[in-house]
């Protein structure tokens, strides 16, 4: 068995740091959504960098998990390649790109397209974990207005977006309301993704380093996005299929392609457009992108 | 209802300021008063004599440090404030008062639009549609006097007469019964003043509101008070029906701050 790298303890924090993380991710699963404060340490990143879901991957690696990780639905780009070798190296762990092989997936912004299972746990990196402070910006406050469940100020947000859009206009980090009780951001993931995190089978924790918040929601919980009842709450949509692999109802990024206006809409999940595409081919999926 | 209960029954109410074990420093004090259900009380007296003080510790926004209110709820339970959890002023709070500051952007939020504002307390309360909000907004704005097609810009944008009105408004959607106002025409000039209290004693009347009005212009408790308190130095010097305290002032300080003011 693989122990990382030598100097380190598994999973670069040490065992007290781990140990208080754990205690925190419990309290987290035993209230949903509720925004635990715990002592967020440095880690060899900066603060806003996804330092919140590395600490929480960091407590509950194991040296039988398979970790992946994504920035915007890539497994390619700078932030998810290096946190991946981050946790190769420090915990000795097995990486992969594939969801449904992952017993791990830290996120920022996306959950993958291919559906979560029963016995993944899927760890978000939180920017803002507290969704009323954009209206209320005092943090007694916004406690006090958690603890007695009074959410009406949330609603003037959207309310405010009718009045000036004629719709709903939050596309990302869209409010939710977790089993019923507490409101929670659902970390930036655009609205498309919502959906998927109602009665989830996967563990979903949330962690916020730079503002020191762990929260969870527990596997086949209820999350609600907010809505009004004559302007329910609307994923996004896109009418097209994706450039590359031709899917539908997946979420697509626009790719500029020259100088001239030129662009595409292509999966923002990597690993579902290589299968995908693989599949329409028949070949294997690296080759199709390569 | 209980008809044969004040609204409010205010017993040897005081508030000190700072560390009560130190020194203290008494905002107001030994207060008793009883209001009823659609009277308007006028609270006088001259700046620093804790007429804000006694509003914030009867509006349960100050802490009392001695003495008792009893509040008759809506279902005609009475209960004693004190006794009561935070979830539950809150929700007093939310459904049954009002309080209207004397800075307007003390009680909105300047840059959320006029409708998100009136309507507000209506999605706390559990409204969850956003046509009868709008409705019920718009509804409030023509009530006082605000043109309806402001409802989407913000108050930043308003002058302070209309600042002042929207904030009447958002106060009285959720339909309360006791409404709390600290100065609401103080800061305004003479003829807006005379606008908002001809509003104000309209509203009042018809809605059947209790009132408690802080001001230090005696001509505005003349114009909408039933009855007057006199305060100087945190203590109630004073108090009887407006007409009587101000006619036959009996305390001497009464006498002189009537005395004081130019007869036209």
């Amino acid at each position: 068995m693989s122990t990382g790298l030598d100097g380190y303890n598994i999973g670069y924090l040490d065992e007290q740091t781990k140990r208080m993380i754990r205690r925190t991710l419990l309290k987290a699963v035993a209230i949903p959504g509720f925004q635990v404060p715990f002592a967020s340490r440095e880690v060899p990143m900066p603060r806003g960098w996804g330092t919140g879901g590395v600490q929480v991957t960091a407590a509950i690696i194991g040296p039988d998990d398979v970790l992946k990780v994504i920035d915007q639905g890539a497994d390619d780009t700078a932030n998810a390649v290096s946190i991946r070798s981050f946790f190769a190296a420090v915990a000795g762990v097995r990486t992969t790109t594939r969801t449904d092989e992952a017993t791990i997936i830290q996120t920022r912004h996306r959950i993958p397209e291919t559906p979560l299972a029963d016995g993944q746990t899927i760890v978000y990196q939180v920017p803002g974990p507290e969704p009323l402070r954009f209206l209320e910006r005092r943090e007694t406050e916004t406690r006090r207005l958690h603890a007695l469940a009074d959410y009406g100020l949330m609603y003037v947000k959207l309310y405010e977006d009718i009045a000036k859009y004629g719709h709903i206009a939050t596309t990302y980090d869209y409010p939710v309301m977790v089993n019923g009780r507490y409101l929670m951001a659902p970390s930036p993931i655009p609205s498309f993704d919502n959906p998927k995190m109602h009665r989830s089978p996967a563990l979903q924790l949330f962690g916020a380093g730079r503002e020191k918040r762990i929260y969870a929601v527990p596997p086949y919980t209820d999350v609600e996005s907010l809505g009004f009842e004559d302007h329910p709450f609307e994923p996004q949509r896109f009418d097209e299929p994706c450039a590359i692999c031709g899917s539908t109802g997946v979420y697509l990024d626009e790719v500029i392609t020259n100088d001239k206006g030129g662009s595409m809409f292509v999966c923002s999940d990597t690993d579902h457009c290589e299968r995908a595409a693989a599949a329409l081919t028949g070949a294997d999926p690296q080759e199709v992108i390569a | 209802m209980n008809d044969a209960q004040p609204l409010l029954e205010v017993r040897g109410v005081g508030h000190a300021y700072g560390d009560p074990s130190l020194s203290k420093h008494w905002g107001c004090r030994d207060v008793d008063l009883d209001l009823w259900p659609g009277e308007v009380l006028a609270v006088v007296g001259e700046s620093g004599s804790g007429k804000t003080t006694l509003l914030g510790a009867l509006s349960q926004r100050l802490s009392l440090t001695e003495g008792s209110i009893r509040y008759q709820t809506v279902d005609g339970k009475v209960v004693n404030l004190a006794e009561l959890s935070e979830a539950a002023v809150r929700r007093l709070w939310r459904t049954d008062w009002g309080f209207v500051h004397q800075n307007p952007a003390d009680g909105l939020r300047m840059h959320v639009s006029a409708g998100g504002n009136v309507g507000e307390p209506l999605m706390a309360v559990g409204w969850r549609h956003y046509g009868h909000v709008r409705a019920a907004a718009a509804e409030w704005l023509e009530r006082v006097e605000i043109p309806v097609d402001r409802i989407d810009d913000a108050p930043v944008t308003f002058s302070g007469g209309m600042r002042q009105r929207l904030q009447i408004a958002r106060n009285l959607v959720v339909s309360p019964r006791l409404v709390f106002m600290d100065e609401p025409t103080s800061g305004l000039d003479v003829s807006v003043q005379a606008r908002l209290l001809d509003l104000i004693r309209s509203l009042v009347t018809e809605l059947g509101l209790a009132v408690i009005i802080v001001t230090h212009d005696l001509a505005v408790a003349r114009l909408i008070s039933h009855r007057t308190l006199v305060m100087k130095d945190g203590h109630v010097i004073e108090s009887g029906l407006t007409d009587r305290v101000l006619d036959d002032p009996q305390a001497a300080y009464t006498q002189l701050l009537v005395s004081s003011i130019l007869q036209g």
